[in-house]
């Protein structure tokens, strides 16, 4: 994966596979601390602490024809980058997938095309709440951007958040959005 | 607010658009957004197929996305689901060949045989 952004749809479609009805997406770009932080979190079926305790191997999967390979590439990134993953899960409950890296290392991936990674996320019906804050030099918030799609379905009366112009307007609102948080920076 | 403005005109054009075709043609874009899809660049594929289908005004087909197709040195994988066709599993898809597909397959209706994978019977 070139990208964070890559890793977290990677994440994300684990969520979904296990049945997920709602995903959280948390991303913290810390700059007083060097950090970037991303918590998903999921309410699917969950794990029990067998198969927990070796999600991070890799071929490890749960599904036909999946490679088991997107946790421990993950991991390996982090390692890498000065940083870790923490999973935690609960059968029938979910999971919550922790990453914790170092910004400004060498090995650290850019967290690159977080809008069209939102995006893909959606086209899935998934309800999603995705923050992405940026903490700045003294530690304060600097500024954030903000997707809450169940405000976003009020709006719509019935029509589809997968439907492909809504996608693509929340797309355009979103790119805005970043480059207001860009500006910020 | 402009962008809450340009929400509600989607919306009314999608609510038409349904009344219209009740629930469109039942065609269903599937993306394979495995680890592997992911890494060859299933995302931008994603995008490319909304954006051509808006600009060629076929919004009432569903892109959606699966799992590994497990064809992973094929991937992009994009299957063009149409109701009482055969499925078209395209290969190798970039965002250019993603844009063909919508402009040959689904405006056209004629297969893209140049990135055709497989064809699984109806």
């Amino acid at each position: 994966m070139k990208e964070i952004a890559e890793h977290v749809l990677d994440i994300v479609q684990n969520s979904l596979f296990s049945g997920a009805s709602g995903v959280e997406i948390d991303i913290t770009e810390d700059l007083q601390r060097d950090r970037i932080r991303v918590m998903i979190k999921d309410n699917g079926c969950g794990m029990d602490e067998d198969l927990l305790a070796k999600v991070l191997d890799p071929f490890v999967t749960t599904r036909s024809k999946r490679t088991g390979l997107g946790l421990p590439l993950l991991a390996q990134t982090a390692e890498l980058a000065n940083g870790e993953v923490k999973i935690s899960s609960q059968v029938k409950q979910g999971t919550q997938v922790y990453l914790d890296i170092q910004r400004s290392h060498w090995d650290c991936p850019p967290l690159g095309n977080v809008v069209d990674t939102v995006v893909s996320c959606l086209s899935d019906h998934v309800e999603l709440m995705f923050v992405h804050r940026l903490l700045g030099l003294e530690g304060g918030l600097v500024g954030e951007v903000v997707l809450d799609t169940k405000e976003i379905k009020e709006e719509l009366d019935g029509v589809s958040v997968s439907h492909p112009e809504v996608l693509l307007f929340i797309r355009k609102m979103l790119i805005q959005e970043y480059q207001r948080l860009e500006g910020s920076k | 607010m402009k962008s809450l403005d340009e929400l509600k005109v989607i919306r009314e054009r999608a609510q038409h658009a349904l009344k219209m075709r009740e629930s469109g043609d039942g065609t269903v874009i599937q993306v394979a957004m495995g680890t592997c899809g992911i890494a060859a660049g299933a995302r931008g594929v994603m995008i490319a197929l909304l954006d051509e289908l808006v600009k060629r005004e076929r919004s009432d087909v569903l892109v959606t996305q699966t799992g590994c197709a497990g064809l992973c040195e094929k991937e992009p994988i994009v299957t063009v689901k149409e109701p009482e066709k055969s499925d078209v599993v395209y290969g190798d898809v970039t965002d250019q060949k993603a844009r063909d597909i919508i402009a040959k397959h689904i405006v056209n209706g004629q297969i893209v045989s140049d990135y055709v994978l497989n064809v699984k019977e109806a």
